[in-house]
């Protein structure tokens, strides 16, 4: 038979291996010498510009910027202009009013709104994706069209950056991706959303409608998590039509809205559905009963006290009566069971709490 | 070095070889595949506003836990560390588990704690809460503080799930230092989730040795002081942020560090919590996390984030790395061990086909075979086997690949997140990478052995511990399984081995009575006695290795492996009696020949030899299937002992130690005697097995290059220029017209039956008196014990290449006497009685463009076939062949070269006109030359000399008829046995080679006795040379004979005669007057009587010879060629 190697070609093998081993760890030190290099070159850009921002905010803010010819010199290379987008973005979050008002002149007069548009147009999703967060931060509305051919790119990073930014220019109108939106909006995206939106439109509440009929659990949830942090009371009764909802977490997330939405009748139903719910959900209706205050419930609660099976229930009910100023009761109740009695033990536990 | 250690060091170095490259490919991928993991995220995060997650009430819920034991002197310092951690729907779990120290008052006194009620709300069982505590100051309202009677990490940790009541669990030590910004780091992944479940995720945990830290906070990152620190730094690296980073983007990560990893609480409650009974509870979780999901159907995730979340400080004290290294260890037994169902399941997917598997071959057995690695290596060295340029290019590649993989990993983190960024901390960082694997990388491979060590040895204590949720199987510990299994085992091994053993026994008896029946020599108890010690040495022996298969397969399958086992037991017992029938009938033992033969040549042979019958195939399976059942009933019936396991696994060991030390038993008899005396079976399998070694070694390792005996080329080792020396022309008359040659190979015969000298005596009275006016080489050997090589040494002196010249798939160009002659306008004819495919013998005649074949299915008709056997015959009879090769000359005007190969002189020896012989045979009997041994021997092989004097009646009218011929005159004629028939008993092993060697011709001008040892090997270049010298006759300048011409021959001048047993047994030379059979030295005499000798020197020139010999043919079979394109070419275009 034909033996594959022998071991002479083996050495050769291995030879040339070590060798070509030997070649990469030498590249890869040269490598890693450049990246040191530019690892230092950040440092030192970053101390350069957190100084001239402070400068230019402490000492500028009433007037026009002057170029700083060292910046302007640096400027010329793409790196420290892609570096510089990103510190006038950490900056931007810090300040508000003049301050960022400065931020973005600085923006303009270093020419980095075109490094911007040039990300846009980047093949690379990472940097289309920090193009248009740097042009949505500089408010550069002008770039909103390109922004929106951005929406359905294949890259999750640059369309959940493209919504974010039209939300952030257009507000609740912005949302009008959602009709069409298939994927699941993860709660991540849904937060960012939500902190975009600064004021709700006239006719949200058709739309909002609309989005609780989505057949995508998570534009559910965003409308939900909308109508709570807007407070929109007149949604209570669709809200209340729609509590028998497959979803779990849809369903806790409604009985969450509602409660802060609450109206007369918003307990009592809840309470009707009581038994149905799961029980996170009725943790979460027990909760809310704390929260809204809900002392026309509290014969309820006080027969749930003694009845209800989950001991980790029974402390959110007591907790709940504590925070509707049951205290002398749970106390007298307490005095009232035996010591082993569980009951007793999470008055003990809640009292112990609250108090 | 043996050949044997030769091959068992080349096995170990490619085993070692695999390995290693298994390894580099694994860690290429990890370093690609991490690469790209840090990228992306490096690039989705890199202006990711956390901020919006800290205070928003949506965000989800987290609980610290940090179970604290005995950590009084710096727990309070560490708590407030955590209470800085910047989340907004943080709880901060501390578990006291049952600390000696005053850590529970420590942290009462500096948190105001005060005890509350507190109802738990989880379920996972764990020791008993003492009590619960929280803080009366509003600035600590996040802190829980729970105190708990002792449990163990894992257990303190189940508490802490057990207390919270956030959506996720952060567990880690309480000594680390966590970054103010890790819970939201953290939250990030676990709210981005979708479609997949992210059911835990862990981030980079950096080393807090030598760093500044204040409040809890590093305020200044430096390497750590001591080189162990520093090298645990750099494996930090490459674990967290190459290793972790590529298994969590390729969805198989299955560690997420116990020090800090967060979890989906939900999913953590319903798999049961930490195990308590693990030392490795973070990896057994986060596989058993996994597993539930894919049980369960529920699409998931485990992750990695690159970040540096969590600082801890690693030991710098070698007897504590090696202690953690140790737990770590068995940690890792433990989990792979628990969920060993899961490995190559593929059920489980990634889980269960590669991360668990990786972790088995890599992480678990790594260790392992480092160490074996050094072992060996030592081994090596005071064995003197070592090849120490090859070792230190293969240590060099090691350690440069270590070099390289840290390197990169420095690299990575360079460019992913920047911890180490002082000059000085990355040179030291490059100069660990250099040393750490001299020091750093022996200690934990060593404290990983320990581990393993320890895990066997402390498995007691953990059998009493409980588990929860598991069936009995999984609480079983492994080393009470592994006695239960072990136990069970040896008692099925006891019962069925006892079986094996005894009816081996009485199969040797009747062996032993068999052969007493037609050897003389065999009656007596010494040979009785002889055999059995024999049979029973390799009984032990097969027993022994097959008790390991079984024990091996038990653990895996105990119903497969009593099968197998009852099987493979009742198939050697079986073989056993074949084989001794097969050694009664043929008088050779059989080896690996067996598997040389097509199966439709065994079929011929067994059909000719009246043994394949129905009626024996069916005896065969009913004999097979009764000692079967037998095994079977009886292991049912009788539990065995695993006591008598033991001892017959002792003796095993014990048969094992005495054959390799060449300790099977014989008499100091003949050696037939010897032969018969041997273990059939044992024979069998040894040459098997070491053939199985052979073609191994062929295919996988190659002898030293440039072996070379001429030195013209190291490429074509047998390549050198003819300078054959012409000593038949001056004992011949030249004749004007070229003589022909005609060639006659006489199967079997050997020179103990064909010559008065003979110790057999002379049943050839034909040729003996042809020897009277011929040349005679009375010490002629054929280069092997069969028919296979007999037309490639007589026609071309060619190597034997791995089973026999004409077994090659291609035959390489070369020079013999067929294409030469016909070069020079021979014509040139083959005349055989039997199948020309039987050995490729046709194929290579076609290759040759011989003129015609004549072969049975050719054949003329109006011959008689040889009698057949159970419907078969082997084919014409020799009369009929020599009438053809009579034939094949009349007429012909230019000269001829004509070749007969005999046949009747073959097992089972039946031929026409027996009678006739038979009376001839009694003639001969009646010679008053025989001595009375002679004729003991004769009456003992009977039908075989029959057979000879049918073939020398059928030489003798074979000559009478081509006296008439007008080219008789000019006519050479040779006439040679292929080999000795190996059913008349040997009396030394040189007997199998030994045949007679005739040239007769009436051009000699004398007869003429040589005594020189010559072989087949020298005919070819003689003839040529003869004709070359006398006739001018084209012969090739450059030739690749291995004999040197009948001259030479076998001394010293010559490359020495090699000879192959069978195909597959290269294990006879001779050169010098000596002979090496199977590394044994004898010593030959003039009549090629032979006696075993002990010459250190002698032998080692001749061994050196004979390796010589065997590498230049292994250099052949690897190159498949003999010689340059251009020397062929050039000859034949002349």
């Amino acid at each position: 038979m034909e033996p594959v190697l022998n071991i002479h070609e083996l050495m050769i093998a291995i030879q040339v291996v070590l060798i070509l081993v030997f070649l990469f760890t030498l590249g890869l030190l040269f490598y890693s010498f450049r990246e040191y290099k530019a690892l230092a070159d950040k440092t030192r850009w970053k101390k350069l510009l957190d100084d001239y921002l402070i400068k230019s905010i402490v000492t500028l803010m009433e007037q026009s910027q002057q170029v700083d010819p060292s910046l302007e010199n640096l400027c010329k290379r793409q790196t420290f202009r892609r570096f510089f987008i990103g510190q006038l973005i950490e900056s931007e979050r810090r300040f508000t009013g003049t301050a960022a008002k400065t931020i973005m002149n600085i923006f303009y007069i270093y020419g980095l709104d075109k490094e911007a548009y040039q990300m846009l147009s980047n093949s690379r999703p990472y940097l289309i994706a920090r193009g248009i967060q740097a042009l949505t931060v500089m408010q550069v509305r002008e770039a909103l069209q390109e922004i929106r051919k951005t929406l359905d790119h294949p890259s999750e990073i640059v369309s959940q950056e493209a919504q974010l930014a039209i939300v952030y220019f257009e507000g609740f109108n912005g949302l009008s991706f959602l009709y069409g939106v298939e994927t699941i909006i993860s709660e991540w995206q849904q937060l960012r959303i939500l902190n975009s939106i600064k004021v709700l439109p006239e006719d949200a509440v058709t739309t909002l409608l609309e989005w609780l009929h989505s057949t995508n659990v998570s534009v559910i949830r965003l409308a939900l998590k909308i109508i709570r942090k807007f407070q929109l009371f007149e949604m209570e009764g669709v809200l209340l039509e729609r509590l028998e909802n497959s979803d779990h977490r849809v369903q806790e997330e409604l009985v969450r809205t509602l409660f802060s939405i609450e109206q007369v009748n918003t307990s009592t139903a809840l309470l009707a559905y009581f038994p149905k719910a799961t029980i996170q959900e009725q943790f979460s209706i027990i909760r809310g009963l704390g929260q809204i205050r809900a002392l026309d419930k509290l014969d309820f609660l006080k027969e749930q006290l003694l009845a209800y099976p989950n001991p980790e229930g029974k402390v959110l009910i007591a907790e709940a009566m504590a925070s509707m100023g049951q205290i002398p009761f749970l106390m007298e109740l307490r005095e009232q069971l035996l010591p082993q009695d569980q009951t007793r033990l999470v008055l003990n536990h809640a009292l112990k709490s609250k108090i | 070095m043996s050949e044997v250690a030769k091959v068992i060091y080349e096995i170990t170095i490619w085993l070692f070889l695999l390995y290693a490259a298994g390894i580099f490919s694994i860690y290429t991928w990890i370093a690609i595949f991490s690469y790209g993991a840090l990228v992306r995220y490096k690039q989705g995060n890199v202006f990711t506003d956390y901020s919006i997650i800290a205070t928003d009430p949506n965000a989800p819920s987290f609980s610290l836990i940090a179970p604290a034991y005995n950590e009084g002197k710096t727990i309070v310092e560490n708590v407030r560390s955590l209470l800085s951690i910047y989340y907004h729907r943080l709880e901060i779990i501390i578990v006291n588990d049952g600390s000696k120290d005053d850590s529970i008052e420590r942290l009462i006194k500096a948190y105001h704690l005060e005890p509350i009620h507190y109802i738990i709300p989880g379920n996972l069982s764990t020791q008993e809460v003492i009590q619960v505590y929280k803080s009366t100051n509003p600035a600590f309202r996040k802190l829980i503080v729970v105190d708990k009677k002792n449990g163990g990490k894992a257990d303190a940790l189940n508490v802490g799930i057990n207390i919270s009541k956030s959506d996720y669990i952060v567990c880690i030590d309480v000594d680390c230092i966590i970054e103010q910004d890790a819970v939201l780091k953290l939250a990030k992944p676990f709210m981005e989730q979708t479609d997949e479940r992210l059911i835990a995720c862990g981030g980079v945990i950096r080393l807090a040795n030598n760093c500044r830290i204040e409040h809890g906070k590093v305020l200044e990152v430096s390497l750590p002081k001591t080189w162990l620190g520093r090298s645990q730094a750099l494996e930090y690296i490459r674990a967290f942020v190459l290793g972790r980073m590529a298994w969590s983007r390729a969805s198989g990560l299955i560690l997420i560090s116990g020090a800090f990893g967060a979890f989906d609480k939900e999913i953590l409650l319903a798999c049961g919590g930490y195990d308590h009974a693990t030392v490795g509870e973070d990896m057994e979780l986060v596989v058993r996390m996994r597993r539930y999901m894919i049980e369960h159907n529920l699409p998931h995730q485990v992750i990695n984030i690159p970040d540096p979340l969590c600082w801890t400080e690693v030991p710098e004290d070698k007897d504590v790395l090696k202690k953690q290294r140790n737990r770590w260890m068995r940690g890792t037994m433990e989990t792979l061990w628990k969920h060993r169902k899961l490995i190559f399941n593929p059920k489980y997917g990634k889980l269960g086909m590669v991360s668990l598997p990786y972790w088995f071959f890599f992480e678990f057995l790594g260790p392992f075979v480092e160490f074996s690695g050094y072992a060996i290596f030592w081994f090596f060295v005071f064995t003197g086997t070592i090849n120490w340029s090859f070792f230190i290019a293969l240590y060099a590649l090691v350690v440069f690949w270590s070099v390289l993989y840290s390197t990169y990993a420095i690299a990575v983190d360079l460019v992913s997140r920047q911890v180490y960024s002082k000059q000085k901390d990355m040179r030291k960082l490059l100069l660990t990478a250099v040393f750490e694997p001299f020091y750093f990388h022996p200690l934990v491979t060593w404290a990983g052995i320990r581990g393993m060590v320890d895990y066997f040895r402390k498995k007691s204590g953990w059998g009493e511990m409980t588990r929860q949720g598991f069936s009995q199987e999984h609480q079983e510990s492994l080393r009470a399984r592994l006695v239960r299994a072990g136990q069970h085992i040896l008692q099925h091994f006891s019962t069925v081995g006892s079986l094996f053993i005894g009816i081996g026994l009485v199969f040797s008896v009747i062996e032993w009575l068999h052969y007493g029946s037609f050897i003389h020599q065999f009656k007596g108890l010494t040979e009785f006695l002889i055999l059995i010690g024999n049979n029973l040495l390799y009984s032990f022996t097969l027993l022994v290795v097959l008790g390991m298969l079984f024990g091996l397969i038990h653990l895996l399958n105990s119903t497969l492996s009593k099968w197998l086992f009852n099987l493979l037991l009742a198939i050697l017992l079986i073989s056993q009696l074949l084989l001794a029938y097969y050694f009664s009938s043929s008088r050779n033992l059989l080896g690996t020949d067996l598997f040389f033969y097509s199966a439709e040549e065994i079929k011929n042979i067994l059909e000719s030899s009246q043994v394949l019958t129905w009626k024996n195939i069916l005896a065969l399976f009913a004999g097979l299937l009764a000692i079967y059942s037998l095994f079977h009933f009886i292991a049912k019936k009788w539990k065995g002992s695993a006591y008598l396991g033991l001892g017959l696994m002792g003796l095993g060991i014990t048969s094992i130690l005495l054959l390799s030390l060449s300790m099977e038993f014989n008499s100091d008899r003949d050696e037939f005697v010897q032969t018969a005396e041997r273990s059939k079976l044992g024979f069998f399998v040894e040459s098997n097995a070491e053939h199985l070694i052979q073609e191994i070694k062929a295919e996988y390792f190659d002898s030293n290059p440039g072996a070379v005996y001429a030195g013209i080329s190291a490429d074509y080792p047998f390549l050198e220029l003819e300078q054959t020396k012409d000593v038949l022309g001056p004992l011949m008359v030249k004749t004007e017209k070229v003589p022909n040659l005609v060639l006659i190979v006489v199967e079997g015969l050997g020179n103990a039956y064909s010559d008065p000298k003979g110790y057999i005596g002379d049943f050839t009275p034909f040729l003996s008196s042809l020897k009277d006016s011929s040349m005679v080489w009375e010490n002629a050997l054929s280069s092997s014990g069969r028919t296979f090589s007999a037309l490639p040494t007589l026609l071309g002196s060619l190597p034997f290449a791995s089973a026999g010249f004409l077994e090659q798939a291609n035959y390489p160009d070369h020079f013999n006497l067929l294409n030469v002659l016909k070069h020079n306008h021979f014509q040139t004819a083959f005349i055989y009685g039997g199948d020309g495919n039987f050995d490729f013998m046709a194929k290579y005649l076609e290759f040759n463009r011989t003129d015609k074949i004549i072969e049975q299915r050719s054949f003329p008709k109006g011959y008689r076939k040889l009698p057949s056997s159970a419907g078969e015959s082997w084919g014409y009879e020799d009369q009929a062949v020599l009438d053809q090769l009579y034939r094949q000359g009349d007429g012909t005007a230019s000269p001829y070269f004509h070749i007969a190969l005999t046949l009747s002189t073959h097992n089972p020896f039946l031929i026409n006109d027996e009678k006739k012989y038979a009376d001839l045979y009694e003639k001969r009997l009646q010679d008053p030359r025989l001595t009375k041994e002679q004729r003991t021997f004769a009456l003992a092989n009977r039908k075989q000399l029959i057979s000879v004097i049918n073939v020398d009646d059928a030489l003798r009218e074979f000559f009478a008829k081509y006296a008439t011929r007008a080219e008789f005159k000019h006519t050479i004629f040779v006439i040679t046995g292929d080999h000795a028939m190996p059913e008349i008993p040997l009396q030394s092993k040189i007997d199998r080679y030994h045949v007679p060697l005739i040239l007769y011709s009436k051009m000699l001008k004398e007869k003429k006795r040589f005594t020189n040892i010559v072989s087949h090997f020298d005919f070819a270049p003689s003839l040529l040379a003869y004709y070359r010298q006398n006739y001018g006759l084209k012969v090739p300048q450059k030739v690749t004979w291995i004999g040197k011409g009948l001259d030479i021959g076998g001394s010293r001048p010559g490359l020495g005669i090699p000879i192959m047993q069978s195909k597959s047994q290269l294990i006879d030379f001779v050169y010098d007057g000596y002979h090496i059979n199977d590394q044994k030295l004898f010593q030959l005499d003039r009549s090629l009587n032979e006696d075993p000798v002990s010459e250190d020197v002698k032998g080692s020139i001749i061994s050196v010879r004979f390796e010589q010999f065997r590498d230049m043919n292994k250099d052949f079979i690897r190159s498949g060629k003999l010689m340059p394109d251009s020397v062929y070419q050039e000859f034949f275009k002349k």
